[in-house]
């Protein structure tokens, strides 16, 4: 029987430790996909993953006899690991959490394949559940954090220009929200981290389109936008140059598409 | 260890003109794409991630090529596949064929775990000799460069030595939050030493202003807000292709960490000869030249020309790129030394 409550409760604990150096971590790692560069949004579906995997080592635990280690259902077991969402979720935010992940599943796997004991399958398949609350707990305190910190979220590694451009876009809108508040050091954090993160991510394949939009662009993420916020212009003012840069941004949406539909073919 | 000397490296570039002919000689022309066999059946492939979808456009064009081929596709940061890798590997929970990553770093990693099994000979024939590694085929390379505003800096004095710029009144542009600046710095750190490096690093310091990547740093070039800066060789061909006045030029150092070429490439995890057949569709012509075409990469074949713009003598340095590995070193060298 897996003791959920407990392994929930235990896992806090582990969280707690593994956690203090995690954050730098996580995103050092990079962008994941686009699903769990989002994560935060998904924890609920995660949750359910779990506790559909759990549902299946409790049935491979329920029809265990030793010398029957039942590969059919452990290799389906694996594949669910492998196809979850919550595992590139925790694989690319909160690495440390992971590779337990795997001890777990190997331990189990070879328990039941050297024939133990029922009591020591149950053991193990207990620490499944805990490596896997364990994991979920830390996704949980990592999205709790980048609300607080208001961490933009990591584009999508592959995304389009269409998304990354409508992503920029929203931010711009948030920097403004945030100027408006009082909040000018948030609104200059995340000018940087929209640069950073998805503005730089295109001007590779926008230069080559329109080099003096991509000069245009730089300098207003660089200079032209965060100087306005240092100096306190006006909240109209700062409304006016983030249009002027969705304008732009509109413009390159335009020329990435249309490079998009000119690209050659591989073969 | 692998060493390699010079000459053999410049030579397999194809950019050393009296040598090209050797490098050729030494390397079978890569096939055309219909000259090998459809690929059918089960393979599991992880991608390391950051070469802007390109590496995806290539896999759905061999799907589309290929429709008996049951490709699974698993896309992370390639930092993480390396360590799903490892741990699949210790738990003896392994899944993927093969593993292709735009990272030499990462390709050493797994290679040094001792999960790559031999790049097949015929494979190996068709990678330019300086590039040969048994445990795992380089696709493509990416020249470390000095882009200069000719405005402001006179080609003929530029150092030949990269060491050199840290005691000139240069005026330079880098991005050292970039994994291209680290992999430039840690061969550094390889080829000169700690001390040697830590000298450099303070030297450029004082003279130079960073950027948050290195178009950044290019555009900042043309522009003249610095003389010059450090920065990977396609990123000013792809400026110059949409400002083809663009007011920058190229420069290389010979034999040390400024003109280092690094590698994207692939490791074969599995004996399965499916994963070998899909390793040789990337070296095809059609594969190749798409790489170079598209984003500028320099082919590891020889029958495929690098791209134009490219300035001559390429002189790397003499080092294994599998050495690369120690990131960590190298950030905390950064750290030490204020420059991060």
């Amino acid at each position: 029987m897996i003791r959920m409550r407990e392994l929930k409760s235990a896992a806090v604990v582990a969280v707690a430790l593994v956690l203090l150096p995690l954050s730098g971590t996580a995103l050092a790692h990079g962008a994941g996909s686009e699903q769990a560069a989002e994560f935060e949004q998904h924890l609920d579906e995660y949750a359910g993953e779990i506790n559909d995997m759990l549902a299946n080592v409790s049935a491979i635990v329920a029809a265990y006899e030793p010398g029957n280690s039942n590969d059919e259902q452990l290799n389906a077991l694996i594949e669910q690991w492998e196809s979850v969402h919550f595992h590139e979720a925790l694989e690319t935010n909160a690495m440390p959490l992971y590779p337990p992940i795997w001890a777990a599943l190997g331990t189990f796997s070879s328990a039941l394949k050297e024939g133990a004991s029922e009591q020591v399958v149950r053991a193990r398949a207990d620490d499944i559940a805990a490596a896997l609350w364990q994991g979920y707990g830390g996704l949980k305190l990592l999205a709790a954090r980048q609300d607080q910190n208001r961490t933009p979220r990591q584009p999508p590694a592959a995304a389009s220009g269409d998304a990354v451009i409508e992503t920029i876009n929203s931010n711009l809108d948030q920097v403004l929200t945030l100027y408006k508040k009082g909040e000018s050091d948030a609104a200059q954090k995340l000018i940087y981290d929209t640069y950073m993160n998805y503005f730089e991510g295109i001007e590779g394949d926008l230069i080559e389109q329109d080099a003096a939009l991509v000069t245009g662009l730089e300098a207003d993420f660089n200079a032209t936008l965060p100087l306005l916020l240092k100096n306190d212009a006006p909240a109209e003012e700062v409304a006016a140059q983030i249009d002027a840069m969705q304008a732009d941004l509109g413009t390159a949406r335009e020329l990435l598409a249309a490079a998009a539909e000119q690209e050659s073919s591989v073969f | 260890m692998k060493r390699r000397s010079l000459l053999q490296a410049a030579a397999a570039l194809g950019l050393l003109g009296p040598l090209r002919g050797l490098a050729a000689a030494d390397t079978q022309p890569a096939p055309a794409v219909d000259t090998l066999p459809p690929l059918a059946g089960d393979l599991t492939l992880y991608l390391g991630r950051g070469e802007g979808g390109l590496y995806g456009d290539i896999i759905d064009a061999i799907r589309k090529r290929c429709p008996d081929l049951n490709l699974s596709v698993r896309r992370a940061p390639a930092a993480a596949l390396v360590n799903t890798l490892e741990a699949e590997h210790r738990h003896g929970l392994e899944r993927a064929d093969l593993f292709w990553s735009i990272d030499a770093t990462s390709l050493g990693a797994v290679a040094a775990a001792g999960l790559a099994k031999p790049v097949p000979n015929d494979i190996l024939q068709l990678i330019k000799p300086a590039f040969r590694y048994q445990a795992w085929a380089a696709i493509s390379g990416r020249l470390r460069t000095i882009p200069y505003n000719p405005d402001r800096v006179e080609p003929a004095q530029l150092p030949t030595d990269i060491m050199a710029f840290a005691n000139s009144d240069y005026r330079i542009g880098w991005a050292p939050s970039y994994g291209a600046f680290r992999s430039f710095i840690t061969a550094m750190r390889l080829l000169e030493g700690e001390q040697r490096t830590r000298a450099w690093l303070l030297g450029v310091k004082p003279h130079a202003r960073s950027y948050g990547g290195e178009l950044g740093v290019v555009m900042a070039v043309e522009r003249g807000e610095v003389d010059l800066g450090f920065a990977n060789h396609y990123y000013t061909l792809r400026l110059k292709q949409g400002m083809p006045d663009a007011n920058v030029q190229l420069a290389l150092t010979e034999h040390d960490a400024g003109s280092l070429i690094n590698a994207s490439g692939a490791v074969l995890l599995s004996d399965k000869p499916l994963a070998a057949q899909f390793l040789r569709y990337l070296f095809t012509r059609e594969v190749q030249s798409y790489l170079m075409r598209e984003a500028f990469e320099i082919p590891m074949v020889a029958n495929v020309e690098p791209p134009a713009g490219l300035p001559t003598p390429i002189q790397p340095p003499e080092i294994d790129l599998t050495q690369l590995t120690d990131l960590q070193g190298t950030l905390r060298l950064l750290r030490e030394t204020g420059v991060l």
